[in-house]
């Protein structure tokens, strides 16, 4: 008999090696819609199983996460050194650790009453922006359960306790709605490259196109002299001749003297060469010119 | 013959010496040990400092439990030090010989700095140099715990793959399962988010500091913490802060002394310490540089820098896949990743690097070529070349005659000219008999 | 002046203003008619005048047309040759018409060959 009492107290022992027992765990949320969700006891089975993530609609959701931490069967009564919840992603080193509100339970004073509030609106905005990105990756939000003694306040085969105990996932209609405000701090890295973009070369219109129409301004010409002819505007009665003959001669051959040199100027001449030549050929122009049109002013 | 190979040996005697000049550090090796006897024995860090005899360093030691101990960083504005290790000091008397104008102004100076603190000590001085770089040590009492870690004596150890964070400090890549040990007084700092810090050492996730008060709000949690932190600022001086001093100590020396090494290398410039021994730029088609042939708009340049790295004893060519050249003119105008090109021919110490072919900007102005490469753990090169990129002289646009669409302007001012030149004649030839009567008939009125 | 005078009187004594616009055109085409009927050099002035709008006129098509004004100076330099052989034109068959106080006929067309040249130098010079 004392044999059996004896083994069955060993077999507590082992099945119970973890001497933190967390009974009655519990999940309740904000949204009033959604009933409290009970996780029951966290015990190895609960540690061992893959847990599915809750869908969260809100990212002001408050969540709460309460337990009855049971520390009969511990070697410390008091409430454990370390006693914290992890929430963020662990996976890209983004976690911020929640300290829970511990009260002594009225009953038993070994049993302690642990509540966290996960706040996700406080949540830091880097956690935020990979859990609610829309990407292939999916980042759940993990919340990982810590409670841990130091060694000589932990009974012999007493552990310390970490393990995921749940996981939230945000929906996608939350993840669309997201207005995402995070940056990215300033790291030292290569930058995006960067190639100044010209502006398009001017397009030129089909030569065709311009030669009609430089054709066309020609043949205005062409119908200035039709027209000048046609409306008797052109009568050569008032030629100069005799003594005015040689003077308006210089006077045109030095108009078209400086439209020539005007013209050999814009193919290519110098601009000092040109004026050179006009200060040549202006000087002439001018004072045979002046000669002509005196002479010639009752006939004007 | 005789004195030629004279000549030779001493050719080589020189270059050796050069060499052996070198082969410390890359900016010297005056090194200054500060440290109070009344808060740890020196004697159990001689395994350190045999280290630091061994990478040539030349040591002074002030002991300051002395008060009478001066402490003279600089000389008449000259460092006399080119290396400071700041062992945790006791007392106030030394905040003012050692307080943190005084090290930032060190710093700034181009002196490297290793700090070191520990719970037990709250060094004031050290902890607002430290504080100023955006290192926030814990403060005295509040030391770093993992529960979790299964030893028993209570020393802190983290292994390289989890902890380490810069892979270009941390040089050994192959003993990714090394553990360190940093003993049991250890403080975590937390770190600004600056891109001159460069995290070395994270703590691990179950670690927490917390100090000998009870429900007292913890300075770090989890991997906020660090360990070991460096900063480099912009004069490519570097500091170091440690978190441990028994990480340093005989006892854990030949556990750490990989990392202590790559630490002491880092921090006193032996290594990724990089340099620009060439830049050049210039036209691409007929090689000319810009002094021979001034730039202007849409000319083809083409850029290439060459870099050396230093490897402990000579420069090596640095190679590298992200060093990106800018053409500037206050905003970037290019940003070109530079493709290495092999040992450059004129310095075989260097690699030679260039951006090919591309077209300057159709904007004339000052422009600056720039190539400034800052990577955490590598020593910053910022080289600029202001050059002036001119506008299209008036006779380097294409002539009217050669765009079609000014055909059409050039025939109408060719046919108005010729016109005019018809109506002169035809106005002179052409009575005007009944225009006097006009105008008689005007002057009447 | 004497035209002048007389369609203000005819404002007057009108009442619809249609009939009163036509008339007022009438009367200046008459009045234009009879200006020009009997002076050559008028008739030279206006067409060539004329013939200027029109090519100003087709340039401005020609760049409506390709939806481009590229060589931009190479237009106003066709533009202005033609707005200002014209305004100079004007101002020659207005000191015809009515000559200034001490300015001869001469004088006036002399000066108008020197405006010319000159405008014609600045537009080439423009056109590059």
């Amino acid at each position: 008999m004392k044999f059996l009492k004896s083994v069955t107290l060993l077999t507590t022992a082992i099945s119970c090696a973890s001497a933190f027992i967390i009974k009655d765990a519990k999940l309740t949320f904000q949204d009033e819609t959604r009933e409290a969700m009970e996780l029951g006891e966290l015990d190895e089975a609960y540690r061992s199983t893959e847990l599915a993530p809750f869908q969260i609609k809100d990212t002001e959701e408050v969540i709460g996460f309460k337990f009855k931490l049971d520390l009969s069967k511990s070697k410390s009564k008091e409430i454990p050194e370390q006693l914290s919840l992890l929430v963020g992603i662990p996976g890209k080193n983004l976690e911020v650790p929640i300290v829970p509100k511990v009260k002594d339970s009225s009953k038993n004073n070994k049993i302690k009453l642990v509540s966290f509030k996960v706040d996700l609106s406080t949540l830091p905005k880097s956690i935020l922006h990979y859990a609610l990105s829309q990407g292939p990756e999916t980042n759940e939000i993990t919340a990982t359960l810590i409670i841990a003694n130091e060694k000589k306040n932990l009974a012999r085969k007493e552990v310390n306790l970490k393990f995921p105990a749940f996981h939230l996932e945000f929906t996608n209609l939350t993840k669309k709605l997201y207005q995402d405000d995070f940056e990215m701090p300033l790291r030292y890295g290569k930058k995006e490259e960067l190639a100044h973009t010209f502006p398009p070369a001017p397009k030129t219109a089909d030569p065709t196109i311009s030669l009609l129409f430089a054709g066309i301004v020609l043949m205005v010409n062409m119908f200035l002299y039709m027209y000048w002819i046609n409306f008797d505007a052109i009568s050569f009665v008032n030629m100069p001749s005799g003594k005015d003959f040689l003077p308006f001669l210089g006077f045109i051959g030095s108009i078209i003297g400086c439209e020539l040199i005007f013209a050999s100027y814009y193919l290519g001449t110098g601009i000092f060469e040109t004026i050179n030549c006009l200060a040549i050929v202006a000087p002439v122009g001018l004072i045979l010119g002046t000669k002509f049109l005196r002479n010639f002013t009752q006939r004007i | 013959m005789l004195g030629l190979r004279y000549i030779q040996c001493f050719l080589l005697l020189l270059c050796s010496i050069i060499v052996n000049v070198h082969a410390k550090s890359a900016i010297g090796s005056r090194t200054l040990i500060v440290f109070d006897d009344r808060v740890d024995d020196l004697s159990n860090y001689s395994n350190f400092f045999n280290l630091l005899k061994d990478h040539e360093f030349d040591i002074t030691t002030l002991e300051l439990s002395d008060k009478s101990t001066k402490i003279n960083l600089f000389e008449k504005d000259t460092r006399l030090y080119d290396n400071l290790i700041l062992f945790p000091v006791k007392g106030k008397l030394y905040s003012k010989q050692l307080a943190a104008k005084k090290l930032i102004h060190f710093n700034e100076d181009g002196g490297n700095i290793l700090a070191l603190t520990i719970p037990k000590v709250s060094s004031d001085p050290i902890h607002l140099y430290l504080n100023q770089l955006g290192i926030y040590p814990s403060p005295r009492t509040q030391s770093l715990k993992d529960l979790f870690q299964d030893s028993n004596n209570n020393n802190l150890q983290f292994t390289a793959k989890e902890s380490i964070e810069n892979k270009i400090i941390y040089s050994n890549e192959n003993a990714e399962d090394s553990i360190y040990n940093f003993g049991d007084s250890v403080s975590a700092a937390l770190l600004d988010n600056r891109e001159q810090i460069i995290p070395l050492l994270k703590a691990s996730r179950t670690s927490f500091t917390s100090g000998n008060k009870t429900r007292e709000i913890n300075w770090t949690d989890g991997t906020q913490g660090y360990l070991i932190a460096g900063f480099q600022n912009l004069v490519n001086a570097r500091s170091l802060w440690l978190g441990s001093v028994q990480f340093l100590s005989n006892e854990h020396f030949k556990q750490n002394l990989d990392l202590i090494n790559d630490l002491i290398q880092w921090n006193f410039q032996e290594k990724n310490i990089i340099k620009v021994t060439n830049v050049n730029h210039y036209h691409t088609e007929s090689n000319l540089s810009y002094d021979e042939l001034p730039y202007k708009v849409t000319d083809n340049i083409t850029y290439t820098i060459s870099l050396s790295q230093w490897d402990g004893s000579k420069w090596i060519p640095f190679i590298t896949d992200d060093l990106q050249f800018e053409l500037r003119q206050v905003d970037p105008y290019y940003r070109i990743t530079m493709k290495p090109q092999g040992v450059s021919p004129i310095d075989p110490q260097a690699e030679l690097y260039s951006t090919g072919d591309f077209k300057l900007p159709n904007r004339h102005g000052m422009f600056t070529f720039l190539t400034n490469y800052q990577r955490s753990g590598l020593s910053f090169i910022h080289q600029s070349d202001v050059k002036a990129i001119r506008h299209l002289a008036n006779d380097e646009y294409p002539r009217s005659f050669e765009i079609p669409n000014a055909w059409v302007y050039l025939a109408s001012i060719a046919t108005v000219i010729i016109s005019f030149i018809a109506f002169v004649l035809f106005f002179i030839a052409t009575p005007a008999s009944v225009s006097e009567g006009v105008t008689t008939a005007k002057k009447t009125n | 002046m004497a035209p002048v005078i007389q369609k203000k009187k005819s404002v007057a004594s009108k009442d619809d203003i249609q009939k009163d616009f036509m008339e007022a055109i009438n009367l200046s085409i008459s009045s234009y008619k009879s200006q020009v009927r009997n002076n050559k050099k008028l008739r030279l002035i206006d067409i060539f005048a004329t013939m200027l709008v029109v090519i100003g006129v087709f340039q401005t098509a020609f760049v409506g047309l390709i939806q481009d004004n590229y060589p931009f100076n190479a237009f106003l330099a066709g533009f202005i040759i033609c707005v200002g052989q014209f305004v100079l034109l004007m101002c020659l068959r207005l000191q015809l018409t009515h000559p200034f106080e001490g300015i001869s006929k001469s004088k006036a067309f002399g000066e108008f060959v020197v405006a010319s040249l000159i405008l014609h130098f600045t537009c080439l010079h423009f056109i590059n």
